[in-house]
């Protein structure tokens, strides 16, 4: 009887144990490739990130790997090339991620995010690549910002510029006082490329005829992508970008423009991160975010910025289905309020997650680079869409502009050359 | 038989560092010759067979012109800059022609222990618009809008570059020269002096004569550090702007690291091996003969 007994109780016992092990969650490993300079800044946010995502997933661990710059992309291509890629990587919606898509690393995220897809602003959830969605952007980037320090303007005498032939009118007076009409580093190549030209040829072109150029429909020797070149020239020549420009390092410019070295700045709306450190609340209402003014003859918007979304991470095709569960759970959070919420009080930045922001405390700057979006309308970043040699050789061109060392209708003619051999 | 496991034992001895050597040069020398004929998907590993293709590009493209000429240049800067200036203030340390040898020998030596991108970085700032070569430009010429417009001159913006290399690899010779130079045996320095030899006798029929072995060492060095060389300028100005500043080191990274595009990146890395190569053998060559007419 007693041995029966104690059967009966070992029996319990076990049955009891292998329930718990099978209700209680499993952990699952999901690795991940982060793009991330941890000794930035934003390595704070990314902690405090981290931290809210363990608070709400405990039983996913993610082993991390932070790379930044090249290295970031060399370490992504040697993953791809031996068919060894993270779960979980970050990524861009075009540009350098463009021939991971064009080689199907990655899964289409449409499905994963199905009707949560009315949580994000409706530019965010567009469709990236081959109609489909690969990165999951934590916000949307405009590349050419003109930052007005509109104390030292009115300090010079001068108001905002309405058109391009008032600006250029400007220069003398800039100059007499000792400072840079226009602040843009464009020692490195992209810059130019990036945070001016592309706005510039929406702006010129008109959208209409730049669809048409990058589909191949029309060429990037007419008129209207020489006389997008011609301008650049022209700031050169007028003075509006003094010869300093083209060897200043990118780093320098949010220091020299936040100690008042030149009334306009012109880069791109990261640069508020930069810019906020410099200024004192005070001096931030003296900042104005607007766009390059009004060009003569222009068939593109008034008003327009080049914009592209940002970045976000993307998972790697062929996962099983419990682990691209896993997977969505991370993408969707990164992007996700919580993770927004993070972002947006340590960086100013702004979410693609549609929440109310009133009632957060952020800096006077960042506030304006909230309201800068929905007041100017975007066309294209180029390097979005063209990759690989034409857009080097777009960047180098706009570099050999700038010292004279080449045409207009040079530069366009070897432009439309290098894109025929990849269309 | 014993000669056999004589055999035997020699190779256990020497496959370990020949393993390696395969495995870390001579594999990955080879595989770069033939990627250089294919057209290389990375993200698939798939390669396609293309022929010369690769080769015919490169060589149509004037950027690769304009980066082998850059790359002459640090040739020149090195064979005929820091190669005599290194030699040169070795000799004067060996000969103790100066007061606090030992002070200058490491103030010449000290750019070689900085990291090369530190001392592309810190040049580059040096150099910038707003930097301090050009602030004292500004304040001896009155002119405050002065630039250095020689760093965005097409043919010139390489000088600036060729004075960091002097001042960070000279100091790299000087060292070598100066540890050749004391093995040279002091008395036949003395007896040419008790024979009324004069400095510059010394220096030319004795001295030199006995590092030419050191000096063909030295440009082979030189050489093949020109022909390969990228973290310097990289850093500095990234081979712009433009491509003014552009080596075919530079030139290869672009193409299989930025376009994904590895069998050009191959294609060029294989000219430079084949140049380096040429080189090398010319000064051989070279010295081949002049050893012959001066025996």
């Amino acid at each position: 009887m007693f041995r029966k007994l104690l059967y009966f109780i070992m029996a319990l016992v076990f049955v009891s144990s292998i329930s718990v092990c099978v209700f209680a969650q499993e952990e699952v490993e999901l690795t991940v490739l982060n793009y991330l300079d941890i000794t930035s800044p934003e390595a704070k946010t990314w902690d405090a990130t981290l931290e809210a995502f363990q608070v709400e997933h405990p039983n996913i661990k993610l082993k991390i790997e932070n790379l930044f710059g090249e290295a970031y992309h060399q370490k992504l291509t040697a993953l791809a090339a031996a068919g060894k890629l993270p779960d979980v990587m970050y990524l861009w919606p075009g540009g350098r991620s463009a021939e991971i898509y064009k080689n199907e690393l990655t899964e289409d995220l449409y499905p994963f995010l199905g009707a949560d897809k009315d949580k994000f602003v409706p530019a965010a959830v567009a469709p990236q690549w081959d109609g489909k969605l690969y990165e999951l952007p934590i916000g949307i980037t405009a590349t050419h910002v003109m930052y007005v320090n509109t104390k030292l303007l009115s300090d010079l005498g001068l108001t905002m510029p309405k058109t391009y032939d008032e600006l250029v009118a400007m220069v003398p007076k800039i100059k007499e006082a000792g400072l840079y009409p226009i602040l843009m580093a464009n020692k490195a190549a992209w810059v130019m490329q990036s945070c001016l030209f592309s706005a510039l040829v929406g702006r010129v072109g008109g959208q209409d005829w730049l669809n048409a150029a990058i589909a191949g429909e029309a060429s990037f020797t007419d008129q209207e992508f020489v006389d997008s070149l011609a301008l650049v020239k022209d700031l050169y020549d007028t003075g509006l970008l003094p010869p300093q420009s083209i060897q200043l390092e990118y780093g320098d410019s949010p220091n020299l423009f936040a100690t008042g070295r030149s009334p306009f700045m012109i880069d791109g709306d990261w640069r508020v991160n930069a810019l906020i450190p410099f200024l004192s609340e005070e001096e931030q209402k003296n900042i104005k975010l607007t766009v390059f003014p009004g060009i003569p003859g222009q068939k593109g918007k008034s008003g327009s910025t080049s914009t592209v979304v940002a970045t976000g991470f993307g998972m790697k095709a062929g996962l099983s289905k419990e682990k691209a569960k896993v997977a969505w759970k991370w993408i969707y959070f990164f992007a996700g309020p919580k993770a927004s919420e993070i972002r947006l009080i340590e960086q100013g930045m702004i979410p693609t997650y549609i929440m109310d922001l009133s009632a957060y405390d952020i800096p006077p700057l960042a506030v304006k680079r909230g309201a800068f979006y929905p007041a100017h309308s975007g066309t294209y970043v180029l390097d979005d869409k063209i990759s690989g040699e034409p857009i080097n050789i777009l960047q180098n061109g706009l570099q050999e502009l700038a010292l004279g060392n080449i045409t207009p209708e040079k530069l366009a003619a070897d432009f439309e050359a290098a894109m025929k051999e990849i269309r | 038989m014993r000669k056999l496991k004589r055999v035997w034992i020699y190779i256990a001895f020497v496959m370990p560092a020949l393993f390696i050597y395969l495995a870390v040069i001579a594999f990955p020398v080879i595989s770069s010759v033939g990627l250089s004929f294919t057209h290389y998907n990375v993200y698939k590993n798939i390669a396609k067979w293309i022929g010369f293709a690769n080769y015919i590009k490169i060589f149509k493209d004037p950027v690769f012109w304009f980066s082998m000429k850059n790359n002459f240049f640090i040739i020149f800067v090195s064979v005929f800059g820091q190669i005599p200036i290194g030699f040169i203030l070795a000799y004067i340390i060996y000969r103790g022609l100066i007061k606090y040898k030992n002070f200058f020998q490491a103030m010449v030596f000290l750019p070689n222990v900085i990291s090369c991108v530190i001392v592309g970085i810190l040049w580059s700032s040096l150099f910038s618009p707003i930097g301090f070569i050009t602030k004292i430009i500004q304040s001896i010429t009155k002119n405050p809008d002065y630039v250095m417009s020689i760093m965005t001159n097409k043919n010139l913006a390489m000088l600036p570059i060729g004075f960091v290399l002097l001042w960070f690899y000279t100091g790299l010779y000087m060292i070598i020269f100066l540890a050749n130079l004391q093995n040279i045996n002091p008395d036949v320095i003395e007896a040419a002096q008790i024979d009324g030899a004069t400095e510059s006798q010394i220096l030319i029929k004795i001295i030199v004569p006995q590092l030419y072995g050191v000096l063909v060492v030295t440009m082979i060095l030189a050489i093949s550090g020109s022909l390969k060389s990228f973290d310097l300028i990289f850093a500095m100005t990234g081979g712009g702007p433009a491509y003014y500043t552009n080596l075919l080191a530079i030139y290869m990274y672009n193409y299989a690291f930025i376009y994904a595009n590895y069998g050009v990146g191959s294609a060029v890395s294989t000219v430079m091996v084949v140049m380096c190569v040429a080189i090398v053998l010319l000064i051989r060559f070279i010295r081949a003969k002049i050893e012959t007419m001066g025996g």
